[in-house]
């Protein structure tokens, strides 16, 4: 006897299998049920990414116009999730290199070596701060740093990727996007670091 | 020079341990790693706290408010693509109208030959032409009749999908 939970599971497992398969055939419902399901996810990946609501939601269209159009060459034994995150990289990526080329380069701010150099134990007014939970200007900061920064620190915490996804969906070596999520934190907390000395923090 | 009296051995560990700790804080360490990284944090005092420090950080990360969807994105793209979809379909099924409206065509125009053969013994005498030269005529014509029925579904295709229209 099955329990009631591993029944829904299994038939949820199921009906999702089902619904790429019918994704290949280019069956309106079956993106449907997918566009519903990964719908906040997609939207959010892309908010991060281009950061302009109407562009995130114009984006998010044209993943799924590029869904519907390639879904005959989707391999149902990869995974639909990346699979989907590649589609939505590469539209994101094309219309950052269009609009604004600087903000994809990865320049470290002067801060970062001094912190990298020598950890501080000096009392952490950041540690504090944080323990406060005011996130807010955590996202801040990420807002404004380069879009390859952005894209990794929301791929690990926010859609909770391990570094083999995420290296797929950038179609990057594992070597690389360990790199890019090692520099990405450490620029974070210079970024974070700077802005508390400075009293910029808002 | 930090104040921790660390040996070179120590600081060289150190620094081969700088990469591991951000990424033992995102979460994405393997065992082996990860052992070495606590290893480490036991007996030096600035990573733990660097460690420390980087943990808070990648948990303001998670925390982070979740935007949402519009409410109506999911219907609007709905309808985007179901619109893409039926200009397709009705592309398809124009070329396909096209294609049979030219094999049409080129079947009428074949099916002319034995008439024109019957107007043969007529035009030989009327214009003193050799067998083999009326036979260049006809296939000439043919040839030029299928070739004008494939411009114009060209050309009809071509006005179909500028104007958007279907058949
Ligand atoms: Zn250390």
């Amino acid at each position: 006897m099955m329990s009631p939970l591993v029944e829904t599971m299994l038939g949820a497992t199921l009906s999702f299998e089902t619904e790429v398969t019918r994704l290949r055939g280019g069956d309106m419902d079956a993106i449907a049920t997918l566009m519903q399901r990964y719908q906040h996810r997609l939207y959010r990946y892309m908010l991060r990414m281009v950061r302009q609501p109407a562009t995130a939601e114009d984006l998010f269209q044209q993943t799924w116009i590029r869904v519907m159009e390639s879904a005959g060459s989707y391999d149902p034994r990869r995974s639909f999730e990346r699979w989907l995150f590649a589609i939505a990289h590469n539209l994101a990526i094309d219309h950052l290199r269009r609009r604004q080329p600087e903000s994809l380069d990865e320049e470290l701010p002067s801060g970062e070596t001094r912190v990298d150099a020598t950890p501080s134990t000096a009392p952490d007014v950041l540690a504090q701060l944080l323990a406060e939970e005011r996130s807010t200007f955590v996202a801040q900061a990420v807002a404004e740093m380069p879009a390859t920064f952005r894209e990794v620190l929301t791929l690990r915490f926010e859609e909770e990727m391990k570094l083999e996804e995420i290296a797929e969906v950038l179609a990057l070596p594992l070597g690389m996007v360990k790199t890019r999520l090692h520099r990405a934190l450490k620029s974070l907390q210079s970024v974070l670091r700077t802005k508390l000395e400075t009293g910029k923090l808002s | 020079m930090n104040g921790f009296g660390m040996d070179d051995l120590d600081m060289k560990a150190h620094s081969e341990i700088r990469e591991l700790l951000t990424l033992a804080a995102a979460g994405v360490l393997d065992a082996a790693e990860q052992r070495q990284v606590e290893e480490h944090l036991v007996q030096c005092e600035a990573c733990r706290a660097e460690f420390q420090s980087l943990g808070r950080l990648t948990g303001a990360l998670q925390k982070q408010i979740m935007p949402q969807a519009p409410r109506s994105l999911v219907q609007q793209t709905r309808r985007i693509l179901e619109l893409r979809l039926q200009a397709q379909r009705d592309r398809r099924r124009s070329y396909f109208f096209l294609g049979a409206l030219a094999v049409l065509g080129w079947t009428f125009t074949l099916l002319n030959w034995p008439l024109l053969r019957l107007m043969d013994g007529p035009l030989i005498r009327a214009f003193n032409l050799s067998g083999t030269q009326l036979t260049w005529i006809w296939t000439t014509y043919i040839l030029a009749a299928w070739l004008g029925t494939a411009l114009a579904a060209a050309i009809l295709g071509k006005r179909f999908q500028q104007e958007g229209r279907t058949l």
